[in-house]
């Protein structure tokens, strides 16, 4: 079992630009795991090499074996999510104990329309 | 197929590495054998095919026993006079020096070892293997395995350390290079001008044939004898660059000049004598000083493009993706801009701004003509062949037929090239809008001026469209960061259609961007562009196409307070 657990509020899975992403995030060890970090991400998906960048981050500094804590970021606006021909762009919540070399990933969808934008455009 | 190819591109180099790796380890063998007192015997050069070779003879004694040697080094070979003559002098006959002795045979010795540098020799078939590994890698991993769910994506690239390795054997191969095909020939033509003219004697001038499997080169063979400093000396030198290439009778040009020459002069080093050369100043033959800095550049530029590549997917923070800020606060909150192209002028929101020109027809008319050249001189030498075979009355019928698509090809290029070329001459452009970033869903006032003869544009035709762009994996390969256009755009909408001169020549009109679409998008591996493509039909000759991109953005994009 994954002793990383990421949840939003609500189990809450699209944002528009601007919002507030708003969740919880729990680890179990059975010692301290040194440090515990949560990235709001987006990254390209794509044939060739792709892209990641860091959001913002969410640092615990040598926490607990086992805690739990809330977090909170606001979106930017931009860029959407996106499904085109030949890439992709996703957003995403990682969860990680570097220490451990434990991940966890929660997908989330970035958009004005709530959904990802597609081709063709309207 | 492809595998099979980068198979076999591997084993030739791979081959080639087994011996170099068994020579090299026999050269440092000799590094443990024992140095032992010897005594010169004799001591000269000799001509050997065409060439000199350094004659040695020297007496060593081990346990006792009384051996004499014969090897200069494990691996000498006949070369140019001057390198010969040079080591009479350093082992003259009768002089006491030391040899290395083979403990495990002590009939076997040399009195001086090969250098270790021979084995940067290492990296050269080195190279064509990482090449070949990297296309059966590409061959297998067509598709992209996706990441597994507990493998962060935000940690950095792996396969980076790789990239960085591969561009080093570039670098490190155009490097060890440099020194001999570029950094000491020149030091040593413009040390020469200080060199003192002498007079000197020619006792034999040739042209000398160097036979290989690619065929015959020539170079030119003078040996000249001067006098200096109460001393004579003898040198072969002709420049300071050496070797040998194709073409006979420009050589033996040289050679009947200097057998035919009245009063010869060479020119000698005053801190060593015994170094004289024919012709000190730069020849066309220093272009050669070209030919490792192609190895070091793309070495060096594709480790900065995979460490500038590594930064910019670090980078961190909630403003990345933010456009920097304005003076005219039009603009936004600071930060720098990952995945939304920032323009200074973009930024005056409310004033129009000149699209930048789109600056691609130069591009694209150096880029057939380069392909162009390549492809047609890389043919040329088997069209050559072809050609002599027949006029040598053996004709290879196989190589003729099989030229045959690839001389169509050439052709092709080379029409394309000159379509380019023609293209070059066009109509331009030249346009503004406003705002300089367009929401999604809102519109722009665009208003364009065609400079260069408008009126040969019977039909102009101005279309919104966005396009993909990513960096494919193929094109890892050629270490190149070119991109490829996915095969048609993803939105596409024609704004208007003129006939008219007055209104082809300028006018002004109206977009607007779907509000469901996707902004403009610039990731490094993956962009999103929207462009005005202005596209005129000019008669008998290459027709307009100009593509000017627009900075499209979403509509939530705050304004500063």
């Amino acid at each position: 079992m994954n002793p990383l657990f990421v949840q939003t509020d609500g189990n809450q899975a699209d944002y528009r630009p601007g919002d507030i992403v708003r969740g919880v995030i729990r680890w179990q060890y059975d010692t301290r795991p040194g440090r515990i970090e949560l990235r709001l991400i987006w990254f390209t998906e794509g044939p060739g090499p792709d892209d990641v960048k860091i959001v913002d981050t969410l640092v615990q500094e040598d926490p607990l074996p086992a805690d739990a804590c809330v977090f909170q970021f606001r979106l930017p606006d931009g860029p959407f999510s996106y499904n085109g021909n030949s890439f992709r762009v996703r957003w995403a919540l990682e969860l990680l104990a570097p220490g451990r070399k434990d991940c966890v990933r929660l997908n989330v969808i970035v958009s004005p329309t709530n959904q990802p934008i597609t081709v063709p455009f309207h | 197929m492809g595998t099979a190819f980068f198979v076999f591109f591997i084993s030739i180099p791979a081959g080639i590495e087994i011996f170099i790796i068994r020579d090299f380890v026999k050269t440092v063998q000799t590094y443990s054998w024992n140095e032992t007192p010897c005594r010169i015997l004799s001591s000269e050069v000799v001509s050997e095919d065409n060439r000199y070779r350094f004659a040695v003879r020297y007496e060593y004694t081990v346990v006792a026993k009384t051996f004499v040697g014969d090897k200069f080094r494990r691996n000498s070979h006949p070369g140019d006079y001057d390198k010969q003559q040079s080591r009479t002098s350093q082992y003259p006959a009768g002089s006491q020096t030391v040899c290395f002795v083979n403990p495990s045979n002590s009939s076997e010795a040399v009195l001086q070892r090969d250098s270790l540098f021979f084995g940067l020799v290492i990296l050269f078939p080195l190279l064509f293997i990482a090449i070949g590994t990297i296309g059966l890698y590409a061959c297998w991993t067509k598709v992209k395995p996706k990441p597994a769910e507990n493998q962060p994506i935000s940690n950095p690239a792996k396969g980076r350390g790789f990239l960085v390795f591969f561009f080093s054997i570039f670098a490190l191969a155009g490097g060890g290079m440099m020194w001999p095909l570029c950094i000491r020939p020149i030091y040593k033509v413009i040390d020469a001008r200080n060199w003192i003219e002498t007079p000197c004697r020619v006792i034999q001038a040739r042209v000398q044939s160097h036979d290989s499997d690619d065929g015959t080169t020539y170079s030119v063979d003078i040996l000249y004898e001067y006098s200096i400093g109460g001393k004579t000396y003898r040198s072969a030198r002709y420049d300071f660059l050496g070797g040998s290439s194709s073409g006979y009778h420009g050589k033996q040009k040289i050679v009947d000049r200097y057998r035919t020459m009245s009063n010869p002069v060479c020119y000698v080093n005053p801190a060593h004598l015994s170094e004289a050369v024919l012709v000190r100043k730069a020849t066309a033959k220093l272009f050669l000083c070209l030919f490792p800095w192609v190895f070091f550049l793309v070495g060096a530029g594709g480790i900065f493009g995979v460490l500038r590549s590594s930064a910019r997917s670090a980078q961190t923070g909630s403003a990345a993706w933010l456009p920097p800020s304005s003076k005219t606060g039009c603009g936004m909150d600071p930060g720098g801009v990952h995945w939304l192209r920032p323009s200074v002028e973009a930024d005056r929101c409310n004033d129009w701004i000149t699209l930048p020109a789109a600056g691609r027809r130069a591009g694209k008319f150096f880029g057939w003509l380069l392909f162009a050249a390549f492809w047609n001189g890389m043919i040329s030498v088997f069209i050559g062949m072809a050609i002599q075979s027949f006029r040598h009355g053996h004709p290879e019928w196989f190589l003729a037929v099989f030229l045959i698509p690839f001389v169509l090809i050439g052709f092709a290029l080379i029409l394309a090239a000159g379509y380019q070329f023609l293209a070059l001459f066009n109509p331009y452009p030249v346009v503004r809008i406003r705002p300089g970033r367009v929401r999604l869903g809102e519109t722009a006032d665009l208003k364009w001026e065609l400079r260069g003869l408008p009126g040969r544009i019977r039909e102009l035709k101005i279309v919104l469209t966005a396009s993909e762009q990513i960096r494919n994996t193929s094109d890892e390969n050629r270490r190149n960061r070119t991109v490829s256009m996915s095969s048609k755009p993803i939105f596409e909408r024609d704004l208007v259609l003129l006939t008219e001169p007055q209104q082809i020549a300028s006018g002004q009109i109206r977009l607007s961007i779907p509000a469901a679409g996707m902004h403009s998008f610039d990731s490094g591996n993956c962009r999103l562009i929207w462009a005005v493509s202005f596209l005129g039909d000019i008669r008998l000759w290459p027709n307009l196409k100009d593509d000017l991109t627009i900075l499209v953005v979403p509509s939530h994009l705050q304004e500063p307070a």
